[in-house]
This record gives C-alpha cells, sequence and structure tokens, in this order.
C-alpha cells in the first residue's frame, strides 16, 4: 500500500548521511531564525515538496513558483509550527493551500478567458507512457469539476494519501465535515471515472 | 444501469489514484531543479511585491475597508516590526549608514533601540512580527532589546551570531581586523561561529572578543562599564587580568580546557587548568591554529591512530595510506581512526582517484566530528568530487553549505566561485548575478574575477 503524504517527504532520498540534523532539530533552528538552517530545510524538505506539489496539482509543466512560494510561506511562518517534530505535516498543509490557491487562481483565468484552459501558457512535459499520462490528465480534469475545497480534500486523502485528521487540519475543518465532503467528492468522482471508457481501462474496471 | 457498490468505486479510485502517484513520483524524481535554491533566494531577495490585477481593483476599497475594521489586531500582532532612524543616518532597503562622526538611533516599534555608534554600518536583514535578523556591518552597536514574550532577535557580526531574548549588550565587528567583540551588560545572549564548538552562553558583565586572523578567542569578566560608541579590542598580550570565572560559566567545556587532541599541528599554545580548580588570574583564552578543529578531541573516539598518514600523504604515498586503510578494513578505519587521519585518508584517496572512498570517508568526517572546520572542509571537498563525476546540481549544495558552515573558510573563494559557475551553466547567468557580485565583493582579486565580471556584463 502506498504510504502517507508525510511517509512520502519522509522518505525522500535527499542524501543525507547519518548524523544529520533531525527535522524537528531543523525546524527549531528555523525557529531561531537561524541561516544556515534555511539551506538545510531546503537540502532536507524540498524535493518531497516538490512531489507532494506535483500529486496535488495533477500533470503539466514543472512548477518552480509554486514550490518557491511554498518555502517562501514556509519561511515566513515557522515560528507558529508548535511541534518541531511535526514539520513535515507543516510543510503538507502549506502545500495544500498553496495548491488551493493555484487552483482558484486558474479557474479565475479560465473565467477570464485569459487561456483556454485555465493554465499558464507553460510548455507541456513531453513524456514516455503518453497514453497512461493521458488518462490521468483526464483524471486531474474530472476533479477539476469538484470544488475547490472538494477537489483539494478528495485529493489530499486518495493521491496525496493523508489520514482523515490530517486532511482536516489542513483545511480547518472537523474530521466529520472532511469525512462527509470526501464521501460526497468520491461519490461523484466515481460516477464520472464510470463514464470515462479510457478512465475505466487505466483503472482495470469493467468499461461496458 | 447497474448502480455500482461502494467498494467497487473505492477500487477504482484506488487504482487511478496510484496510477497518478506513480507519475508523480517519475515526473518529480529529479526536482527541485538544479540552482532552484539560487533562485528563491533571489526571490526572497526581491522587496516583498504583490501584483494587483486589474479585476483586484474593485475589490481593493472594499478589501482596505474591511482591513481597517477587522485587521487591526492582525495587524498589530502578526506584522513585521518598524523601525525608525535618526541622526541624519542614510537607509534605503533595511541597509543603515551613520554620519561619519555622529552615531545614530534606530528605534523600533517594539520598543528596542539600537544605538549605532559613529560610522558604524548595520543591515535589518529580516524583521519579523516578534523580532529581527540585524547584521552588524562595520563597527560598533549598542543595542536595548525589549524582553517580551516570544521575542526573537538575533545579530550577526561577521561570523558571528548572536541570539538575543531580552538583553543589552554592545557588538563590534571589525571587517579589517577580523575581530568582533560582544559585552553582555544584562539578560542572557547566546554567541555561535568559528572558534566555538557550539555556542558561548554570556552572562552579564562578560566580554567576548575572537580575533579570527590570529585564531583567538577570549571570554573575560568584563573590566567596566559598558562603552558601546568607544569599545576597543585591547591587545591580547596587554590585557589586564580579570576576575575569577566560575566554574559553571556557561561556556562550553572546550573553552575551559581545550582538548589535547587536535587536528592542528601544534597543540594549543595555552591549556588552562579545569575550571573546577582554576585560580582566580587572567581570564580564559583559546587560542586555535589555522587548521584546528574545536574540541575534536574530546568528540573523536581516537581508538586508532595511524601514524605519520599526513606526512605520507604530502610525500606523494597516497596509494600507500589507502591500501593501509584497506588492509585495516575500511569500516574499522572510517569509524574508529582518529581526526587526522581521517583527514589524511581522505586526501589520500582523492589523490590516488578513490572517489568513492573520498566521499564515504569525507561524509564520515561530517558526521563525527560534525560542527567543525574539518567537517566544513568536508563538505567543500563532498562539492568538488560531485562536480567532478558531473553531478553538478549536488555540488552545488555542498557549496552553499560549506559556505553557511565556513564563511571565512580557507576554501571560501574557490567554493564561491565554483558555486557561481555552476549556476550559471545550470541556470543560466541571470541566475548567478547575486553570487558574481557577492564575489566581486569578498573577492576582488580572486581567480574566478573575469567570470564573475562576464557574468554581470551578460544581458
Amino acid at each position: 500500500m502506498a504510504t502517507t503524504s508525510f511517509r512520502v517527504i519522509r522518505g525522500s532520498a535527499t542524501g543525507e548521511p547519518k548524523g544529520e540534523p533531525t527535522d524537528a532539530a531543523i525546524a527549531e533552528s528555523l525557529r531561531r531564525g537561524e541561516r544556515q538552517a534555511e539551506l538545510e530545510a531546503w537540502n532536507r524538505f524540498s524535493p518531497g515538496a516538490a512531489q507532494t506539489l506535483r500529486r496535488l496539482m495533477g500533470p503539466g509543466p514543472d512548477r518552480e513558483d509554486l514550490l518557491q512560494e511554498v518555502f517562501l510561506r514556509f519561511y515566513r511562518r515557522i515560528r507558529t509550527l508548535r511541534e518541531p517534530g511535526a514539520v513535515r505535516g507543516f510543510l503538507a498543509g502549506i502545500c495544500i493551500r498553496v495548491v488551493q490557491g493555484e487552483i482558484a487562481s486558474r479557474s479565475r483565468r479560465r473565467w477570464l478567458h485569459l487561456t483556454s484552459t485555465g493554465d499558464a501558457p507553460d510548455t507541456a512535459v513531453p513524456g514516455p507512457d503518453v497514453e497512461a499520462r493521458d488518462t490521468i490528465a483526464r483524471y486531474y480534469a474530472l476533479l477539476g469539476r469538484l470544488g475547490q475545497s472538494e477537489r483539494s480534500i478528495f485529493v489530499a486523502r486518495t493521491i496525496e494519501m493523508l489520514t482523515l485528521a490530517e486532511v482536516a487540519e489542513a483545511h480547518g475543518i472537523s474530521i466529520s465535515t472532511a469525512q462527509r465532503r470526501l464521501g460526497r467528492a468520491s461519490k461523484r468522482i466515481a460516477a464520472l471515472v464510470r463514464s470515462d471508457p479510457a478512465l475505466m481501462r487505466l483503472a482495470g474496471g469493467d468499461e461496458s | 444501469m447497474n448502480r455500482p457498490n461502494d467498494d467497487a468505486d473505492a477500487r477504482i479510485l484506488s487504482a487511478l489514484s496510484d496510477e497518478a502517484r506513480r507519475q508523480a513520483a517519475a515526473d518529480a524524481a529529479d526536482l527541485p531543479r538544479p540552482g532552484a535554491w539560487h533562485r528563491l533566494e533571489q526571490r526572497r531577495a526581491q522587496p516583498h511585491r504583490r501584483s494587483l490585477r486589474w479585476w483586484a481593483a474593485g475589490l481593493g476599497l472594499v478589501a482596505a475597508s474591511a482591513a481597517v475594521v477587522f485587521g487591526l489586531h492582525n495587524w498589530r500582532s502578526g506584522r513585521a516590526l518598524t523601525f525608525d532612524v535618526g541622526g541624519g543616518a542614510i537607509v534605503e532597503s533595511g541597509y543603515i549608514r551613520g554620519a561619519a562622526n555622529a552615531g545614530a538611533p534606530v528605534q523600533f516599534s517594539d520598543g528596542t533601540r539600537i544605538e549605532l555608534a559613529a560610522g558604524a554600518r548595520m543591515s535589518v536583514v529580516a524583521p519579523g512580527p516578534h523580532g529581527a535578523r540585524l547584521r552588524v556591518e562595520e563597527g560598533t552597536a549598542h543595542f536595548s532589546v525589549m524582553h517580551l514574550p516570544h521575542a526573537a532577535w538575533s545579530v550577526e557580526a561577521g561570523p558571528y551570531v548572536v541570539e538575543v531574548t531580552g538583553t543589552v549588550f554592545d557588538v563590534r565587528w571589525s571587517s579589517a581586523d577580523e575581530v568582533v567583540e560582544v559585552r553582555l551588560q544584562s539578560g542572557s545572549v547566546r554567541v555561535s561561529g568559528p572558534l566555538l564548538t557550539e555556542h558561548a552562553t554570556l552572562r552579564p558583565g562578560q566580554h567576548l572578543t575572537a580575533h579570527l586572523a590570529t585564531r583567538e578567542l577570549r571570554i573575560d569578566e568584563n573590566v567596566g562599564t559598558a562603552i558601546a560608541p568607544t569599545l576597543s579590542v585591547p591587545p591580547p598580550a596587554t590585557t589586564p587580568p580579570e576576575k575569577t570565572v566560575s566554574p559553571d560559566a556557561t561556556a562550553p567545556p572546550e573553552m575551559l580546557a581545550p582538548a589535547p587532541t587536535s587536528f592542528a599541528a601544534s597543540p594549543p599554545t595555552e591549556a588552562p587548568l579545569p575550571a573546577a580548580t582554576r585560580p582566580p588570574g587572567p581570564a580564559r583564552v583559546v587560542r586555535k591554529p589555522a587548521r584546528a578543529v574545536a574540541s575534536i578531541g574530546s568528540r573523536a573516539k581516537a581508538d586508532w591512530a595511524p601514524q605519520r598518514w599526513s606526512a605520507r600523504v604530502s610525500e606523494g604515498d597516497a596509494k600507500g595510506v589507502v591500501a593501509e586503510a584497506v588492509a585495516h578494513g575500511i569500516d574499522t578505519a572510517v569509524a574508529d581512526a582518529d581526526g587526522p587521519a581521517l583527514v589524511a585518508l581522505a586526501d589520500a584517496a582523492r589523490y590516488a582517484g578513490r572517489t568513492y572512498l573520498a566521499e564515504r570517508v569525507l561524509r564520515a568526517q561530517r558526521t563525527r566530528f560534525p560542527g567543525t572546520a574539518a567537517a566544513g572542509a568536508a563538505a567543500f571537498f563532498l562539492g568538488r568530487l560531485a562536480d567532478d563525476r558531473g553531478a553538478a546540481a549536488d555540488g552545488l549544495g555542498w557549496y552553499r553549505r560549506y559556505l553557511t558552515e565556513e564563511p571565512q573558510g580557507a576554501y571560501a573563494a574557490e567554493a564561491l566561485g565554483r558555486e557561481m559557475i555552476g549556476v550559471a551553466r545550470l541556470s543560466g547567468r541571470p541566475a548567478a548575478r547575486a553570487l558574481a557580485r557577492e564575489y566581486l565583493h569578498r573577492f576582488p582579486d580572486g581567480t574566478y574575477l573575469l567570470h564573475a565580471r562576464a557574468i554581470l556584463q551578460s544581458p
């Protein structure tokens, strides 16, 4: 079974040798305003954060601007972190909020017809496995038909694999509210997926 | 149409989500891209500017009204402190330069006050809601920091950082003499930087002086009252005897009794008695030669101290040293060799072209002796090795780490130059401009001078 977002970030292969400071120690240093810790935090956390952003956003070009935004907020807000050991969860929450903002911004661009898709006009990423990629792009397009909050909750739970409690905390809602919205979103997405033969093929379901 | 059950839905969504995760992992495997840290730093260096789109203009008035009504409290508690500068000082983007013949008062909105001595320069690097990161660029500054909940102030002076809560103290930094002084009047501060293994917590009345050029650091009991505007550095030889240092002095133990083992070719010139038995007399003095590594002897498990490895490497017998380490067992050698032998083994491995072994030994150097100059140097060599094997992005990370840990280190010019070129190569010359400017400022006669100029002159 895949791991949760937090575990994914923890498991990111940053090549840190044993004996390097712990996550909590880095967070403590950041809270004390030690500049050296900023680079340490970047080296330790940025690969995981980049993956989290990619999972939350879906296929598309590399969005380094979003990663920058995540770390700008992270450095600005690190003093509000109550438990240094929870720094990765703290960072995941920031990723979620940055992506929520980006999705909202994309919706505004689409509404304003600045671009046809609402995406910023960047170069698409070419890659192998074109059919599967195209299908997953369609999957994310379906997710885009959810409301902003429901999309974020659904992606955080099913793709980012946060626990329900983590999802609720990241979105500032109660667990029961998160569960209710997640259930609603899941039903809607499942219905949409069932009407898309390509998605059903990829999911290994019966497309008939 | 049959109504699909929840389990089937869950399986479908799970399969699609798994595939989405797999693709994301593949796409983001190489992220962040090389040079991303530098681009982030560039963005942070730019003044924070929130671009307003036309559609937001209509909402601006409403938002402003709401901010006035609802946001006053947040503004007061969450926004960065502000400051005013008097005395005709010049202020630009947080950089404060006092007049040559008069001091300049800097008053922060939380009540903290700083008096810059005549000719002193200071930067307010990062103001926050509960404090600020300040840098004494040159000269003397007297600080009266308000003791408030969550206060977070730090003062950088050269390579030293003074962490503050609520305190009155003086800081002096002379870049020309490479001397830093911290004199504490009340409260407490924590000083970290070169020559200090961990950090030194000063008590009221204590006075820390570090002469980087001579690798000398002393902590004296106060010889008089605060002398903010006229702090002077007494020559070490003429410093009068000070009061006894109490046994419970809060400075690290190695400052009281330098460890007998050191990376230095020669032992410390002074080896004071342990604090508990020290008689009244001169203040604590720590002298460290240029290649000294703070307290490495006290940290190292010197189970094995191979003889003459350093000399043999100097004589060109790198392969012989590597062979001896292999014969001993690499795992054991890396784990047990004392500090000087580990450095020699890393050098030998590099010279012998055993890059994998060299990396392993250098990483051990960092793991076993963290915070030492040897660990810093290891970061630089790890960067070079990464560069050599084509992992330029890894190299950049190590160079930056070295420059952060050893900003005045022996390889600082080389590390900065290599970092500048690496960033230019990976991310384009515009991304390397800040580094080029820094290089020209710090090393105007450096070997990467032409590269730096070319980067700055390119469009």
